[in-house]
Parts: structure tokens; C-alpha cells; sequence
């Protein structure tokens, strides 16, 4: 099994590169493994195979501190060879767990609260097989299965020529991914009429294959507003209901839609009312961000490579703004999105000429 | 049908919320409870099991037959059939501002 050849740890620095100590971590490496299958899918491998793909995955060491340092990680699928598919994963991988291990370094009175730290990860030979010891005693027998997720074979070049990119340009993530200005209209609207509290939903669509380019996109084509959450300004609990609700959404749409990620709503307009509109607008809440919780939520919801997360800022000093958030190497990063359909002008007077306008 | 506790019961499939993680469980022992079977389930399906703060998150599994989610104390042979599905559904929170 991958990765169990080495247990890890974070050396914690003081700024002047003293010693403070290594806290031994337990890494996540699901969100690795991820990535690794979504560039399998990518260069062809049928999906069936490469969402059920193990890999191997190996410490890259440091250059100049050497081992037991980390620059890194490496990681293949099990059944390909190294030479032509290994991906380089950051140590910056491993940031959350630096940061947990330094709220431990202050709790032990080894480091001051706010004191500034160096970190690197380490790694070394593990005795025993650990992983499998640590599993609850369970006498079921467990397969995995391969989850129903076809790309559909369309051609890229169409949506990309209809399409508008997103503020951040152009990407050079493995996958372009297509949101209609209609969905982008609707959460906002959600998200403003939500306002003090937060609220969410799910975004559901399919994954493509440009036939020609083998290239993976992502189209969302709907999203299906959360129920049943339990939310306040600062918080928004998806519970067991919620799912119950979604899940049905997407069965009665019976279009063959996955869950293609999630969106929430930040009510910046309600954060900052103390505050003037000038300086709402240098404020970071003003500017899209994951909080620890969102990401521990697209971890543990969406942790395929190609899922998104998209977010609206409601702010008071202008119309609402959009985030999208993504995989890239294991970890979860802003990125650049396509639009695609009318101008919110011309969706506007659609829905006028419908009689669906409040 | 009642199993008695030491009947196993055969091929459960179980998927998390979006279905895109699925395993199928075989000789699930029928005097354990839905919680224990929930235990062994998250590490095989790669679930995580706490939040940001270290706190364990809840997941419930909701039985597809009848549509309802188990508690987890009740008794899998009680519960369950063979080929049941049950989806793994977790309580968990977005936002947080301090933390972003």
C-alpha cells in the first residue's frame, strides 16, 4: 500500500533556525491520490480504472537540507511506470498539519502564542504497518467498487468559443470548467436574500472528454439549493437531511447529472456593516476564501480532483462577486472559471417575458 | 426477518453522499451495531473522521429500503437485509470566518 513506507512529522524551527521540536503527523494522502487518478483519467485511462487506481507515493527530499527533509512528495499510479506519469506534490501539502502541530507546540508551552516558526516536514523508515493496526476491528469483508462517472465525449472547442473566462484568465489546471451565468444569477440571488446568514447548495453536472485534445472539462449545468441546513451569519451546517433532499433533486432531474461540487454563500455585507464602504472594500473578507471548515467540507464531500467549490461574496459596495475553488496537487486553490450563456442583462428580460420576474 | 447473532449477513453496498465513493460489504456480522459498522466503513471508503478542531464529525446511514437514517445503536441484523444499501450521510458545518 502506498505511502506506508514512511512515517512523517513536522520539524518546528524557531526564526533563527533553532530546534523547537518534530511532531509526528498522520497524513491525509486521499486528496494525493486524487490528483493521481484525475491526470490518469486525463491521459486516457478508462474511468472505471482510474477512479479505483492506488499509487505509490515516496518522500521527495530536500535538495540542500537532505533526508530526513522534505521538499515534497512523489506519487504514480501502482500500475504505471514512474518515469512517465510521477507527480510532484508541494510540502505545503502538509501546511494544515504544521499548523496543528504549532497550536500543540503553544499549548505545551513550547513555542509563545503569535510567535513566528519554520517548519519542514520529515519522514522516516516506518517499522511496522501502522495504518492497518489502527483500524477498528470490523469483521466485514469491504470492495471497493468503481463509481458510475462516464465522461461524455464533447468536443472543447465550442464551449470554449461561446464561453467567457473568468476574471483570472486563463488556467493551466488539467480540467477547464464551464458555470452558466444563470446558476451564477441564482446563487446570488440566494446568497442576498439569505443575508445576515450564510447559505448553499450543491452543484451538479457532468464531466467531458474533448474527443480529439483527450482533454477533461467539467460543465456545471444546475445547482440545487440546500434545505434542512442549520445556518448563521458565520456558519452553515449541511446535516444528513440536507444530502436526503439533494440526492432526490438529482433523481427526479434524471439527467444523468453527478454532484460536480458544492457553493455557499459569505453575507460580507453583514460582516462589515460597522465598517465604511471604502473600507470594505480593502477588506480580506471582501476578497473569496475558504475557512478551514469549507475546505474540511470539500475534503470529506467532494474530494475528487475535478469538484469545485464555488463561492458569493454579498458585499454592499457592489454587485455580488464569485470565487471558484478547486483541486490542484492535492490541495484546494482558487482558480479560473468559464461563463457560459446571456448576459445577466438578457437573462433578466427573459425571465420578464416568462413572468417569473419578482 | 430477524438474524440471529451469529448469522453474517451478505452484500451490503454503501456509497457517501454523492455517490461517487461506493464498496460493497460482505459478511457484515449481524450482532454488531449500525455505529460499529459506521467505524469500519470510513477508513475503507476514505471518509474523513474529524473536523477542523479534532472533534469527530457524525455520519449517519440512511437505509435506501426504507428510507430512513439507523441509529447507531441499533443491531445490523435487526436493521439490515442482504443487499441493502445505505448511504453515509455526514453532519457537517462551512464557514467560519476567523479561521479563513
Amino acid at each position: 500500500m502506498p505511502a506506508k513506507g514512511h512515517r512523517y512529522a513536522i520539524h518546528v524551527m524557531r526564526e533563527d533556525g533553532t530546534s523547537v521540536a518534530q511532531v509526528p503527523v498522520e497524513v491525509d494522502w486521499e486528496p494525493v491520490r486524487e490528483w493521481v487518478r484525475l491526470l490518469a483519467l486525463g491521459r486516457g485511462r478508462v474511468p472505471a480504472e482510474a477512479f479505483q487506481l492506488e499509487c505509490i507515493i515516496e518522500p521527495a527530499w530536500h535538495r540542500s537540507r537532505a533526508r530526513p527533509y522534505l521538499e515534497g512528495f512523489t506519487a504514480w499510479p501502482v500500475d504505471e511506470p514512474r518515469a512517465e506519469t510521477a507527480t510532484s506534490f508541494s510540502f505545503l501539502y502538509l501546511s494544515e498539519r504544521a499548523r496543528g502541530a504549532a497550536t500543540q507546540l503553544v499549548a505545551d508551552g513550547k513555542l509563545q502564542e503569535g510567535e513566528r516558526f519554520l517548519w519542514l516536514p520529515v519522514a522516516f523508515p516506518r517499522d511496522t504497518n501502522d495504518d492497518e493496526a489502527a483500524r477498528p476491528d470490523c469483521a466485514a469483508r469491504f470492495r471497493s467498487v468503481a463509481p458510475e462517472i462516464e465522461p461524455r465525449r464533447t468536443a472543447l472547442g465550442p464551449m470554449l468559443e461561446r464561453a467567457t473566462p473568468s476574471e483570472r484568465g486563463a488556467d493551466d489546471a488539467p480540467l477547464h470548467v464551464f458555470v452558466p451565468r444563470r446558476v451564477l444569477g441564482e446563487v446570488s440571488t440566494l446568497g442576498h436574500d439569505a443575508t445576515p446568514h450564510e447559505t448553499g447548495g450543491i452543484l451538479i453536472g457532468h464531466l467531458h472528454r474533448d474527443p480529439d485534445a483527450s482533454r477533461l472539462f467539467l460543465e456545471v449545468t444546475a445547482h440545487i439549493p440546500a434545505h434542512h441546513t442549520e445556518a448563521d451569519a458565520t456558519h452553515l451546517a449541511f446535516t444528513p437531511d440536507t444530502w436526503t433532499q439533494v440526492r432526490a433533486g438529482l433523481e427526479l432531474r434524471a439527467r444523468h447529472e453527478i454532484m460536480v461540487g458544492w457553493w455557499h454563500s459569505h453575507p460580507v455585507r453583514e460582516w462589515c456593516k460597522q465598517c465604511t464602504l471604502e473600507k470594505q472594500r480593502e477588506c480580506p473578507f471582501a476578497r473569496g476564501f475558504l475557512s478551514q471548515h469549507d475546505k474540511t467540507l470539500h475534503r470529506t464531500v467532494f474530494p475528487r480532483g475535478f469538484s469545485v467549490a464555488l463561492l458569493v461574496n454579498d458585499v454592499a459596495f457592489s454587485s455580488p462577486t464569485y470565487s471558484l475553488f478547486g483541486w490542484r496537487h492535492g490541495m484546494i486553490e482558487r482558480r479560473a472559471f468559464h461563463t457560459l450563456g446571456p448576459q445577466p442583462r438578457q437573462l433578466a428580460a427573459e425571465a420578464h417575458e416568462a413572468g417569473d420576474q419578482p | 426477518m430477524r438474524f440471529a447473532d451469529n448469522d453474517n449477513i451478505a452484500m451490503l453496498e454503501v456509497t457517501d453522499v454523492s455517490g461517487q465513493k461506493r464498496v460493497t460489504v460482505d459478511d457484515v456480522h449481524s450482532a454488531g451495531t449500525v455505529g460499529e459498522l459506521i467505524d469500519g466503513l470510513l477508513p475503507e471508503m476514505q471518509l474523513t473522521r474529524n473536523d477542523v478542531a479534532g472533534r469527530p464529525l457524525t455520519y449517519h446511514a440512511r437505509l435506501e429500503r426504507e428510507g430512513r437514517h439507523l441509529h447507531a445503536s441499533e443491531r445490523i441484523g435487526d436493521a439490515l437485509r442482504a443487499g441493502d444499501r445505505l448511504v453515509l450521510q455526514p453532519n457537517i458545518d462551512a464557514g467560519g470566518v476567523a479561521s479563513g
